[in-house]
């Protein structure tokens, strides 16, 4: 054990002795708990059936394994039939959204505060300690980032005229971006500093093409968008130095596996299939035999925080896959009058999924009773990752 | 039977919710949410109960949902934690170096994300082993190790740039975080200025 661990052990048992708060019938309370809990369920689910049943207002969708395929799957009750049931009323006063969001310019908090920010045309938000790291689009393709504190309202400006802006989806609050020719990265201290305090920074040539879009693990994911639409990816670790250029001809990163090392990741094979497949950090590098195979490509793609789920959807439908399982799709939800999906999805807990969709804020769960809800949403709204 | 299950809880409740309440401290950095965290992990804990099947199952179980719910980043109440100003006094026979020591370290552990937190808790207050942390985090053991690495680096770093050379504890240490409170809200520039003529030589870091 080096000094530093040893230093480190010893300040942890000290912060843990110290005076404890009285907890009372703690184990009475988790009993209550547990028992409001098992009544809440058995209650959701009686009222499940009897929504499906009287209004037909909750979708409840249960498919066996199967690719995602247009012909595919139940012809649902259109959006405005089922969202009326479940649904909230309308924004803004939405007192069970699930999720935090940004519309007009006005941060909406699930406690019912709002924040007004001082950043326009938001494109980004991302929850970070004691407040959100928000990204607008400037003109001329720029970009400028805001750190707003939650309990204050105090918004610092991190990042003004630069390009490519990509924010940890961890809330750690790390970001990496485009400035001229460089490319740059950046860990933050965000408790306890009257604005932000750049931790690290680091910086290497740019990419001669693309730049910056998210991160997995430790590694800052960047997508050539040179024909439109991402066509090839590739990563830069920031701890090991510089960028070396090694693009992958990869269509989508949706995230990594929990091991970290492994990318879930989508590509055209030669004959034109959309394929599926886990690619090691260090190469992004598969063969074809790694392919599970699409029927179409998806418009977005989300991997759950524990690395169990991959979400894909597109305009027709979303599909759960289950990545611990040999890919089992564990549910296909069909949807009606779905314009676009959009990049903004934030997962509300290891296994569900709030996506944004045209038609409002889409709530996906596997392992739930009732299979997906659907919020409303104003229309230019941008959902915050929590 | 429930009340069965109801008596083994509250025994179990009553011989472990001190240790799990310390870990959950250590894990949120906040006695009221260490509470709250509690209370989930114990919550479902009483629910798997049979599930479990035997005693011994029972606190890896609850031990397990601590961790990985503290970890969860939607827990976003929980992002903010830090350590502020005013530290809970504890008495101890070490002197106020040591503990000046301790309150910085504890002030950059917060800083962690919390994945990183949570494996240091478990390997170095826990003393759990690579493989133990493995498990329990449902992760394999290059990543708890990645994980590991990746923290001590940072630790390492942060004390660096308060001017503090991590291999030599004490007087040093203690001087850079006195020297950093004395100067109201900019904490670390005078430490990390007044070390660094003194020692002539600050580790970079790790990056």
């Amino acid at each position: 054990m080096t000094a530093l661990e040893d230093a480190l052990s010893r300040a942890l048992a000290a912060r843990a002795n110290a005076p404890a708060p009285e907890m009372g019938d703690l184990a009475g309370r988790a009993i209550a708990a547990a028992r409001l809990q098992r009544r809440f369920r058995l209650t959701g689910a009686a009222a499940v059936v009897i929504c499906a049943v009287l209004a037909a207002s909750v979708l409840t969708i249960r498919e066996p394994i199967r690719p995602l395929h247009p012909s595919d799957g139940y012809d649902l009750a259109t959006p405005g039939e089922y969202v009326a049931a479940v649904s909230s009323p309308e924004p803004p006063a939405i007192p069970d959204m699930p999720v935090d969001y940004v519309s007009d310019s006005q941060l909406f908090l699930r406690n019912g505060k709002s924040l007004r920010l001082l950043a326009t045309q938001v494109t980004k938000v991302q929850r970070v300690p004691e407040g959100f790291v928000v990204v607008e689009r400037q003109a001329y393709e720029k970009q400028r980032a805001w750190y707003v504190q939650e309990r204050t309202g105090d918004q610092t400006v991190l990042l003004d005229g630069v390009r490519s802006v990509a924010v940890a989806g961890d809330g750690s609050g790390r970001l990496a971006w485009l400035d001229g020719s460089t490319m740059r990265y950046q860990e933050s201290v965000f408790a306890g500093q009257d604005k932000p305090y750049p931790a690290v920074k680091l910086q290497t040539d740019r990419p001669a093409f693309g730049g910056p879009v998210a991160f997995v693990g430790d590694a800052v994911v960047l997508a050539d968008t040179a024909s439109g639409v991402p066509s090839r990816h590739d990563l830069w670790f920031p701890d090991r130095g510089d960028y070396q250029p090694t693009w992958a001809d990869l269509f989508a990163v949706y995230g990594a596996r929990a091991r970290g090392n492994e990318l879930v990741t989508a590509r055209y094979t030669a004959k034109k299939r959309v394929c599926l497949a886990l690619v090691p950090a260090e190469t992004l590098k598969s063969s074809d035999a790694d392919c599970r195979y699409l029927d179409r490509r998806p418009s977005n793609g989300w991997v759950s925080p524990g690395g169990r789920w991959l979400v894909v959807a597109d305009e027709r439908q979303a599909q759960m896959i289950d990545l611990t399982d040999d890919w089992r799709t564990g549910m296909v939800v069909p949807w009606n009058g779905v314009t676009w999906v959009g990049r903004d999805a934030t997962w509300l807990d290891q296994d569900t999924i709030a996506v944004h969709t045209s038609s409002g804020l889409m709530v996906l769960a596997p392992l739930a009773s009732s299979r997906a809800v659907e919020y409303k949403l104003p229309v230019h709204s941008v959902i915050v990752n929590q | 039977m429930p009340d069965r299950i109801d008596e083994l809880f509250r025994d179990f409740v009553a011989s472990r919710s001190a240790a799990l309440l310390r870990t959950a401290y250590l894990l949120t950095g906040d006695w009221a949410n260490a509470e709250d965290l509690l209370q989930t992990s114990l919550t479902k804990t009483y629910l798997a109960w049979r599930r479990l099947g035997t005693i011994e199952a029972v606190e890896p179980y609850a031990r397990r949902v601590l961790v990985t719910t503290a970890t969860s980043w939607w827990r976003r109440r929980w992002h903010g934690e830090r350590p502020t100003g005013n530290l809970p006094e504890f008495s101890g026979p070490d002197g106020a170096d040591e503990r000046a020591e301790r309150d910085l370290l504890w002030r950059f552990v917060l800083n962690l994300p919390p994945r990183q937190r949570a494996v240091l808790v478990l390997r170095f207050y826990e003393d759990l082993t690579e493989s133990e942390t493995a498990r329990l985090l449902e992760i394999s053991v290059g990543t708890v190790k990645s994980q590991t690495a990746r923290a001590i680096a940072t630790l390492r770093r942060r004390l660096a740039e308060e001017g503090v050379e991590p291999a030599i504890r004490g007087s040093r240490l203690a001087e850079a975080a006195l020297v950093g409170a004395a100067s109201g809200c900019s904490e670390a520039e005078p430490a990390v200025k007044r070390s660094r003529l003194e020692t002539g030589n600050v580790e970079g870091g790790a990056r």
